[in-house]
């Protein structure tokens, strides 16, 4: 039967791991039909991935919310969730309280690259903003208000897509203040930028910026900077 | 130490046919098994090293891989642009059964970002797909009677919500 050595099955699960860490969860879940070997790798893949555009069509946003609740709830206390990968089309999908929690959970299992790609009304909850072991921060749509601290310590890249809004351009300060180690930084059109002066990225070796009002003279560090200016 | 001599050192690698390669040191420090067994040794390594889990075609796509990234990342202007366009074609210019040699080999060299590129390839390739699709990609045997498989479904119904029955 099948013919042929079946070659990838000889890779270890920590590998198709890794691959499945690339695909949304539920893919990831759905893996477990393929075969017996198969049956439990999703457990054990360092990542969540939630689209609700995946589960729109079942019906209301319940069926999303139980699903990240599912998911999170079956994760063991050391497994890590390395990659937290979160999109939302409805704020119905992610409400403030779930929203929190979600984010919370991620942290406590030690996430390292965190995308959030979520509607204008919906605030981006403080606790993302001090987590130290996040490497990669990547936010498109959200906004940030009522920021009171950053702590990014472990910080490398930070990409904030056009349509992230801050309600106030001291709380972009902050943020950039907050991250010592910071060494690409990408930033699309913000209005907040227009008003930023007082940051200091002793680290940054790439910069991406699109703005008609950079401070140039903050960036005489970096080896490669790009801007746009529109 | 001297640093003009060091950037020419040239290391050999040798692979499980027994072709020869030779690799700018520079290079081979993106190959971590083969970095390591340079540390590893006391003196200067001037035989070739044996790679034995590691194939000539594999080889050499991988050499070919981390010599354009090389030559790429010294061009500041379009660096980007160039590296995600050769990705795209090294990508495509791959069969499946390929795509999965490259992977046992870069996995065995532990070529960090290649491996990262190239199971992100395989994750391209089985999204959305059919779950006979992604059994003949794997080379995966059903082992499941009809009975385990309704079970499964069920336990799980949100996430076959919307997958193609075969």
């Amino acid at each position: 039967m099948g013919g042929g050595i079946d070659r990838i099955s000889t890779l270890p699960d920590v590998l198709l791991c890794h691959i499945l860490s690339y695909v949304p969860s539920k893919t990831a879940v759905a893996t477990s039909i393929l075969s017996n070997r198969w049956r439990n790798i999703w457990n054990s893949v360092p990542a969540i991935d939630l689209d609700d555009s995946l589960y729109l069509h079942i019906g209301d946003y319940h069926p999303f919310a139980n699903v990240a609740y599912a998911l999170m709830l079956r994760l063991h206390a050391t497994q890590p969730i390395l990659t937290f990968r979160l999109k939302c089309q409805s704020s119905l999908s992610c409400a403030p309280w779930d929203l929190n929690l979600w984010i919370d959970t991620a942290i406590q299992h030690c996430v390292e690259t965190m995308e959030l790609s979520l509607p204008l009304t919906v605030k981006l909850p403080s606790t993302a903003l001090t987590s130290a072991k996040l490497v990669s921060l990547t936010l498109r749509g959200l906004t940030v208000d009522n920021v009171r601290s950053v702590s990014l310590p472990a910080l490398k890249f930070l990409h904030l897509n056009d349509g992230v809004r801050f309600t106030e351009s001291r709380y972009l300060e902050m943020l950039l203040s907050g991250c010592p180690i910071l060494e690409d930084l990408r930033i699309g059109q913000l209005e907040a930028w227009h008003f930023v002066t007082e940051f200091n990225l002793p680290n940054l070796i790439k910069a991406d910026v699109m703005s008609v009002s950079v401070p140039i003279a903050k960036f005489y560090n970096v080896k490669f900077l790009s801007i746009c200016v529109v | 130490m001297s640093g003009i001599s060091d950037t020419e050192r040239m290391i050999t690698l040798k692979t499980v046919e027994g072709t020869l390669f030779d690799v700018k040191s520079s290079i081979a420090k993106d190959i971590k098994t083969v970095q390591a067994f340079i540390d590893d040794s006391d003196d200067d390594v001037t035989s070739p090293i044996p790679l034995p889990n590691v194939f000539t075609r594999e080889l050499s796509r991988i050499l070919d891989y981390l010599n354009n990234h090389h030559r790429f990342r010294s061009d500041i202007e379009k660096a980007d642009e160039e590296m995600a366009r050769y990705d795209a074609e090294f990508a495509k210019s791959m069969s499946h059964e390929e795509l999965k040699a490259l992977i046992l080999a870069a996995n065995y060299l532990n070529v960090k970002d290649l491996l990262e590129f190239l199971n992100q390839t395989v994750a391209d390739v089985i999204q959305n797909k059919s779950v006979e699709f992604v059994r003949n990609f794997f080379g995966i045997e059903n082992d499941y009677t009809p009975e385990e498989e309704e079970k499964l479904r069920n336990e799980n119904e949100w996430a076959f919500n919307g997958v193609e029955q075969d």
